[in-house]
């Protein structure tokens, strides 16, 4: 190489160094608005801080800034987000909502390597975790929860920073944890409808003219018109709480929103990440009026959940509100609210197992058949039923009726009841148990209601074939329900599969929902009928042409909400929470094997989702917990050809699925009965023909 | 050799843009917040003292539309954890920046602790950095 060109190169080289140090900002800065000269904050910068976390967000593949909708063409719809790491390892949340109702999404790719969340997995939210410097891509997918051909409609998406934070006492709250960041709104246009459209339930709003003192005016704006949006979510005056305690497990919440634009806002309550039923709604429309706060006023239920609970509300504009740039919506921040009835401060999770739980807590396993014994309680004609009370007494329903306070193991109240070899139906409400009763030997005779008090007496017996104007032979007691209030009854119209609905408190038959005009016209029978959501829904099982299914009955706005073809789908047996309905399989033969499957409906969601049992035949016999916090199976492991039965019990964690205990019985296949509030399980079983158990397992 | 070192020049020139717009590829993998926008500053302080003590949160404010509303939130909370103050702002499409006060009127001596929140956009990413001072009386 000559001088000449060594020269050269050397320019060349010194070229590239000015270059390299004087290029311009990076190109994700050229796109940026110009920034002030000085920055007015750098000087505030405190260094007594700590950084608590933080991460970037935003979508893969696709520019929300370009308007491109999504299409909804009766696929699934996919969308890919990144997490970016910002300096130490995070967990973010995500929760989509479309129209402002909550989406559930599953996760169908990601690459996080550690704690990735579960795949095909239905969520209201996802929890990803993204290292410090680490960059993470997920897909979820979605079925649209609302939407007909031709609507246009929001989906928003919100982050929420540590969204599995929980304070472990009541002293501490929430801070800035579960704090949520909206993303830009994407279009989702319908080009073909989902069965379900969301309700849309106007909050009856109490409006008051904004104080002056929010207002600003100035030369643009005289009028000192609120351009933004404000959203309060308080109990009574106190603006702001980050800690409430519910009386008697309930609370008053007010949800207020004033300023910008007259629009209409969704509004989801959220109880520890799960929607929750306001008056039967699983959401609310407010909408807001010029220079008005428009205040929504509800009472918030949780006398079912645990001690120490997450609430908040996120607010979403609706219908074509989202298209406007000066209004948004808004995740408020999370409230710790704690549950009076709930027992104790210490969370369920670290309640060390086999010691419960408060002070009338059992300690250790106790046989209970003494009880029995001892007060004659034999079921020589009836079935023995068993509920857990408050308080720690037991109510037995059998040949008898019996309340027993098992503190002291003493007998409250105990009464024999008028039984026969009648078929019977025995339903649990809230205030009164409800006997469906007829002869089996007697086709024409009717059907008849009756309802007991909380003292076993009979408050009234009632002809439902009179009551229903319908022939006795068309009615029978495995066909029809009591709602948990005690007040209304559904029964089946075997002829023409009607389900015909009577309400005691305004005496009047309520339409009936009859099949034969729905899609469903292939219905050959029904069974199961349940009550759920105070007494709005009513849960089922269909016979079809070949197979069954199972659906839920919207009776307000009397549709099918949702319907799912299984086959092996038990006919008889549907258990309800306050907030779900639960279905579950059954053996029906070599042809429809079970498929260890539990489904849960959500009614805040109106979402169907799947548990599956690690052991297929475990659910063919289930047991939920009346919060649905517990699930308990039993399955038979005497060997085959064996002439007796042993169950083997499990208790499970519904969250998680994982199991809390597990119970060998060497004899015997017990019917089971839950007592959350003090972690224990009523088991009882037939050790042989004229021995019967009573146990209580704690876990 | 005279196009030889036109390419050379061209070739610098790409190279280094290269080099400087990818900030990650520049910085080593330890430095805290490598991948925040270098014109993403916060800030969280204390001012005043007694039953006047009152904290801001600030941050510089990015908007590529207007919906996208970045902005700060302060919630001021006593040494018992109860809630004093909480406050959002919301920043102005094209602002320099926004800042809100939680203010303590009722506390006049004990720790006070600020959990403040400061989001901002770049385009379509959202940036959050969320944190939590002490007052020093």
């Amino acid at each position: 190489m000559n001088t000449w060109t060594k020269r050269k190169w050397r320019g060349l080289f010194l070229i590239f160094l000015i270059l390299a140090a004087c290029s311009p900002s990076p190109t994700l800065d050229e796109q940026l608005p110009p920034l002030p000269g000085t920055n007015p904050f750098e000087q505030a910068d405190s260094d007594g801080g700590v950084r608590l976390g933080g991460y970037g967000a935003g979508l893969v593949d696709v520019d929300p800034l370009q308007g491109e909708p999504l299409l909804y063409s009766g696929e699934p719809i996919q969308l890919s987000y990144f997490l970016q790491g910002t300096g130490s390892e995070t967990e973010v949340g995500l929760m989509l909502f479309l129209d402002g109702v909550p989406q559930p999404h599953q996760i169908v790719k990601t690459n996080q390597q550690n704690d990735a969340p579960p795949p095909d997995q239905e969520m209201v939210m996802s929890k990803h975790r993204v290292s410090g410097d680490g960059r993470v891509e997920f897909t979820v997918a979605f079925t649209p929860v609302t939407g007909a051909a031709g609507d246009e409609l929001g989906l928003n998406a919100v982050f929420l920073f540590e969204p599995s934070f929980s304070p472990k006492t009541e002293n501490q709250t929430f801070g800035i944890y579960h704090d949520g960041r909206f993303q830009i709104p994407l279009r989702v246009i319908m080009n073909t409808s989902v069965p379900q459209q969301a309700e849309y339930y106007i909050c009856d709003v109490e409006t008051t003219p904004i104080p002056q003192s929010e207002k600003k005016s100035d030369e643009l704006n005289p009028s000192g018109r609120i351009s933004q949006p404000h959203f309060l979510f308080y109990a009574g005056d106190f603006y702001y709480p980050n800690k409430l305690i519910a009386k008697n497990g309930q609370i008053d919440l007010t949800a207020s929103i004033y300023g910008g634009i007259e629009a209409a806002y969704r509004v989801t309550v959220f109880v520890n990440h799960q929607p929750i039923q306001i008056a039967g709604h699983p959401h609310f429309i407010i909408a807001t009026r010029y220079d008005q706060i428009s205040t929504c006023r509800f009472t918030l239920d949780i006398h079912d959940y645990g001690r120490l609970n997450s609430l908040y509300a996120v607010m979403v504009p609706a219908g074509q509100s989202y298209k406007d740039n000066d209004i948004y919506g808004v995740k408020t921040s999370s409230i710790l609210l704690l549950n009076d009835v709930a027992g104790t401060a210490v969370p369920s999770q670290e309640i060390p197992l086999s010691t419960g739980v408060g002070p009338t807590a059992p300690i250790a396993d106790a046989d209970l058949t003494d009880l029995l014994v001892e007060n004659k309680i034999f079921p020589q004609y009836s079935k023995l039923l068993i509920r857990s009370e408050t308080d720690n007494k037991l109510l037995i329903w059998s040949d008898a009726a019996a309340l027993f306070d098992l503190g002291s193991k003493s007998l409250l109240r105990k009464k024999e009841l008028v039984t026969s070899l009648s078929h019977q139906e025995v339903i649990f409400a809230e205030n009164m148990i409800g006997v469906f009763t007829k002869d089996p030997d007697c086709l024409e005779c009717s059907t008849y209601l009756e309802r007991y008090d909380g003292e076993f007496t009979l408050i009234d017996s009632v002809d439902l074939s009179q009551l229903l104007a319908l022939k006795a032979r068309l009615l029978s007691p495995s066909q029809c329900a009591l709602s948990q209030s005690g007040q209304k009854i559904a029964c089946l119209n075997a002829e023409t599969n009607q389900v015909l609905i009577y309400n005691f408190q305004s005496q009047k038959q309520m339409p009936a929902f009859d099949f034969s005009t729905s899609s469903r016209m292939d219905f050959r029978g029904m069974s199961g009928l349940t009550f759920a959501g105070n007494d709005r829904y009513l849960a089922f099982v269909a016979q079809e042409s070949s197979g069954c299914g199972f659906g839920i009955l919207d009776l307000e706005r009397e549709q099918l909400v949702d319907y799912k073809k299984w086959d092996s789908i038990h006919e008889t047996d549907i258990q309800t929470t306050k907030n779900a309905v639960y279905f579950h399989e059954q053996w029906k033969g070599p042809a429809y094997p079970p498929a260890g499957k539990i489904f849960k409906f959500d009614l805040a969601m109106l979402q169907m989702q799947e548990i599956q049992l690690a052991d297929k035949e475990e659910s063919q016999y289930v047991t939920i917990s009346p919060t649905g916090k517990y699930i308990a199976t039993v399955v038979n492991t005497a060997p085959p050809g064996a002439a007796y039965t042993a169950g083997s019990i499990k208790v499970y964690d519904a969250q998680t699925m994982t199991l809390i205990r597990q119970i060998d019985l060497e004899r015997g296949f017990p019917d089971l009965a839950f007592d959350e509030t003090n972690r224990s399980l009523f088991a009882w079983f037939w050790v042989d023909e004229n021995i019967i158990k009573l146990i209580r397992y704690v876990f | 050799m005279k196009n030889l070192f036109k390419v050379g020049i061209l070739l610098a020139f790409v190279f280094s843009s290269l080099v400087v717009s990818t900030g990650a590829y520049a910085a080593p993998s330890h430095v805290l917040r490598q991948t925040i926008p270098s014109n993403f500053t916060i800030g969280s302080q204390f001012y005043g003292s007694g039953a006047s003590r009152y904290a801001t949160a600030s941050t510089n404010i990015i908007s590529p539309k207007p919906q996208n509303k970045a902005g700060v939130k302060c919630e001021l909370q006593d040494n018992a954890g109860s809630r004093i103050d909480y406050k959002t702002k919301t920043g102005v499409f094209g602002g320099p920046g926004v800042s809100v006060t939680c203010s303590n009127l009722t506390q006049n001596t004990g720790r006070l602790v600020l959990f403040s929140t400061h989001d901002m956009w770049v385009n379509a990413t959202s940036y959050v950095e969320y944190r939590q001072i002490e007052s020093s009386r």
